[in-house]
């Protein structure tokens, strides 16, 4: 917790790079989910027939996970290339917003923003913000944190996958479903955000039935539209009240 | 398409995203629009977890079952990686013990 107030002494401007170290050892905690989850997805990817490197190269340079499990599992139903990264992108919309709201609060130079861009994570975001104050070093010292942790358990995870006999048999691609609902089921928060997930899995077996390959895309935006306007129509009702 | 090129063009494609709202510093899209993009990853998420699931029925309810109880699991505890390791115990459980 911030102890903005307890201290009457003028606190100096800390660097750049202390506020670095900061924001890299402040996500530190959050490699217990990172590794396990990058493990999943290296394994997983071997069972679909990704040599190391690429399955190492989409880590470096996709550097999500959201996008590059639903990848694997898209693959595996044999969903065309468009459908699999307009869905990547529905999946970090959020990377969207959060940018916004960074730009809003600093209006950093070009190269920071490229910088900032590279490493920007829904995590690292969450850490800069518990300092308080958002500071764009903070920022970028939390997703290279990330960035770090997760390409290391991509490693273990595809050498480990590997050298499975035959990851197929094994069901390895079993972890993807699992990875996604453990990251999905502390997002339901709210009423809005239960009845996105509702509305999606319902919409998503109704688009099986006809059109399977755009199943996920078109239940996301079904489930994300009813989920807004649900949050939409109680935001007007407190407007109303107060 | 080959596995470099899809890689290649969803990290094209992500770093787009990432850099849009930076690149726009400021600017303002409609709030409807906004409250509508946040809900999209929970939907998306929760259609990959059904469809996979659904998609897996040729195994019978073994995943399902599976995935329910990880659900359940991982909800009481908060933990997400709980998830994963109780849903591939179950997993493992139901289709040594059914075959």
């Amino acid at each position: 917790v911030d102890e903005v107030g307890s201290a009457p002494v003028v606190e100096r401007e800390p660097s750049n790079r202390e506020l670095f170290v900061r924001g890299f050892l402040g996500l530190l905690p959050l490699w217990i989910a990172a590794i396990p989850i990058g493990i999943a997805y290296g394994v997983a990817a071997q069972g679909l027939g990704f040599s190391i490197a690429e399955t190492q190269l989409m880590s470096l340079i996709v550097f999500s996970a959201s996008a590059q499990l639903s990848t694997l599992s898209l693959l595996a139903v044999g969903a065309p290339a468009l459908v699999i990264i307009v869905t990547a992108l529905a999946l970090n919309s959020q990377l969207l917003l959060i940018g916004l709201a960074v730009g809003r609060q600093e209006r950093p130079s070009w190269l920071a923003r490229l910088v900032t861009a590279v490493f920007l994570t829904d995590a690292a975001y969450g850490v800069a913000l518990a300092g308080g104050r958002l500071r764009l070093p903070v920022l970028v010292g939390a997703g290279v944190s990330m960035f770090v942790g997760w390409n290391a358990g991509t490693l273990i995870g595809a050498l480990a996958g590997a050298a499975l006999p035959d990851p197929r048999r094994l069901a390895v691609d079993f972890v993807v479903p699992l990875t996604f609902l453990s990251v999905l089921l502390p997002l339901i928060r709210t009423r809005a955000a239960l009845l996105a997930a509702l509305t999606a899995a319902g919409a998503t077996v109704a688009f099986l039935w006809f059109t399977p390959s755009v199943a996920v895309l078109g239940a996301g935006l079904v489930g994300g539209t009813v989920g807004a306007w649900w949050a939409q129509r109680g935001a007007a009702r407190v407007e109303g009240a107060s | 398409v080959t596995p470099l090129e899809l890689i290649v063009s969803l990290a094209a494609g992500i770093f787009g995203l990432r850099l849009a709202g930076l690149a726009l510093a400021g600017a303002s899209i409609p709030p409807s629009l906004e409250r509508a993009l946040g809900f999209v990853p929970v939907a998306t998420l929760t259609a990959l977890v059904v469809s996979s699931l659904v998609g897996r029925l040729d195994e019978g309810p073994t995943r399902l079952l599976a995935a329910v109880v990880a659900g359940i699991a991982a909800y009481r505890t908060r933990r997400g990686w709980v998830c994963i390791v109780v849903g591939v115990a179950v997993y493992w459980l139901l289709r040594l013990t059914t075959w």
